[in-house]
């Protein structure tokens, strides 16, 4: 668990489920990468755990999961992590 | 008639001078030296000034004299006040936060490169500074995919910063 506002893994496999814990003030939360700009957003209900699936991304992509604008914005970085064959 | 001797006085006989060709042959040793003395001095100033190579980023705008003009959007001029005048512990207490809307917002900002290398620096030169394993990942990435601009050289950064993420456990 990290961050401050968001709580989840600091690592998963591709293409997996995580769940997220977002905060009482947030009705969306975004999946990022910050290095290509790419960005998927989902839904959530404020205060209470989502699920959302982490991209088809090559091992030891960096992932971010945030929510809320500008400099208030919280997040948490997760790794990404090829399954050991 | 009868002679008598008389006594002149004579002017004493001045100090034989320098014969010119000595005097020659001191000048232009003295000449050489300094020569010598003001090429080596020269050469090693410049060296260590003006070796062709950029300035350390780190001071490339990072200091207090620099003047941030607002841009007119809050959140940049306060991602770039942090990026080079706000003391590095906090640009590194937002180290995440800042790549993210560095990468997604504002990705060419010049600026917020120069913070980027702050924090590489910083990573690098400061072992007692905190710095979680994604973070410092991410800072890999920035550095490897993102097109940092070529002045900034951040990639010297990459081989201290990958041993420290090496050392640096996961967070779970």
């Amino acid at each position: 668990m990290q961050g401050e506002g968001i709580r989840g893994p600091s690592s998963a496999t591709p293409g997996s489920s995580i769940t997220v814990n977002v905060g009482p003030n947030d009705s969306s939360v975004s999946v990022s990468d910050p290095v290509s700009q790419t960005t998927v957003s989902y839904d959530v209900e404020p205060g209470k755990d989502t699920t959302i699936q982490i991209p088809n991304v090559p091992g030891g992509t960096l992932i971010q999961v945030w929510a809320g604008k500008g400099i208030n914005r919280k997040l948490i970085t997760i790794e990404v992590v090829s399954p050991s064959p | 008639m009868k002679l008598q001797p008389v006594y002149l006085l004579a002017p004493e006989p001045e100090p034989k001078s320098m014969t010119s060709r000595r005097a020659f042959l001191l000048a232009g040793c003295t000449f050489a030296t300094g020569t010598l003395i003001g090429g080596a001095c020269g050469y090693s100033l410049g060296a260590s000034r003006g070796s062709g190579e950029p300035e350390d980023p780190k001071k490339v705008g990072s200091n207090d004299e620099v003047e941030l003009k607002s841009t007119g959007d809050s959140t940049l001029d306060e991602l770039r006040r942090l990026a080079i005048k706000a003391p590095v512990g906090d640009l590194c207490a937002k180290a995440d936060l800042f790549m993210n809307l560095k990468g997604l917002d504002y990705p060419d900002d010049p600026v917020l490169w120069q913070g980027m290398g702050r924090l590489m620096e910083e990573a690098v030169n400061n072992p007692n500074q905190p710095f979680e394993r994604n973070t410092l990942s991410l800072l890999i990435r920035f550095v490897e995919k993102a097109n940092p601009p070529q002045e900034l050289r951040l990639d010297r950064y990459l081989p201290a910063l990958r041993e420290r993420r090496n050392n640096t456990k996961r967070k779970d």
